[in-house]
């Protein structure tokens, strides 16, 4: 891991796009704030790590698996225009 | 409503069987969803004669069971950062539909409410957008709206 030292105020680059500035030292609080083009998604690791899990086992499932959602489908009320 | 041509129909193999599907289906996913960044092509189907939705990936196996956020029995009404607007081409609110993730835990469905899909069909464009508010969770039971919660 490259490990640099800072000051607030102080800018970190990674590659050309990308700005990591340290805004505030607030006790054991960094604030930082960042600079990336839109396809970058930033957020907090633990919420990555969570939402990540969630998709991943949510990804790999089907509707038939669970009695209780097909349950749920069938209290549809139906729609007008399908009367005919 | 009349369809839109599909000139380009093509068929998908998924976990529900085969289907075709036209261009309107598919949807760019620029940064992916969270964890599957490799995966940039879904297709949307609707769910038999159901309120749901399958998104299925282009390219694999793995597939979303989605729900439409206004059938869910809670006030989904979130800010929309401008990246996002931007990165998806959006030009008015009407022209982003958000979708739940359905996840099944034990035969009960839950929904992601934290990170919605996000889709515009007019520009083909989705994403999966992180809401910034504590209130919204990654697993919450679905209760579907005009429903008594089991």
């Amino acid at each position: 891991m490259l490990v640099l030292k800072r000051k607030v105020g102080e800018v970190v680059k990674i590659g050309n796009d990308i700005e990591i500035q340290i805004l505030a030292l607030e006790g054991d609080v960094i604030k930082l704030g960042f600079n990336a083009p839109k396809h970058v998604q930033i957020m907090r690791s633990e919420l990555y790590d969570a939402i990540r899990a969630e998709n991943i086992q949510a990804g790999n499932q089907q509707v038939e698996q669970s009695k209780q959602l097909l349950s749920l489908l069938a209290k549809k009320a139906p729609k007008d225009e399908e009367t005919q | 409503m009349a369809e839109r041509a599909t000139q380009s129909e093509r068929l998908l193999n998924t976990a529900y069987g085969q289907f075709p599907v036209s261009d309107h289906q598919l949807f760019v996913f620029e940064q992916g969803i969270i964890g599957l960044p490799h995966i940039k092509e879904y297709a949307l189907f609707p769910y038999e004669d159901s309120e749901l939705f399958i998104l299925q990936s282009c390219q694999d196996e793995i597939s979303f069971i989605l729900i439409p956020a206004y059938k869910v029995d809670k006030i989904l009404n979130f800010p929309i950062d401008e990246e996002t607007v931007e990165l998806l081409g959006i030009q008015q609110p009407e022209d982003v539909t958000a979708f739940l993730i359905v996840h099944i835990v034990e035969d009960k469905p839950y929904v992601n409410a934290k990170a919605p899909i996000l889709l515009v069909p007019s520009t083909n464009k989705g994403c999966q957008y992180v809401i910034n508010d504590v209130n919204f969770a990654i697993r919450e039971p679905l209760v579907m709206k005009g429903q008594l919660s089991c």
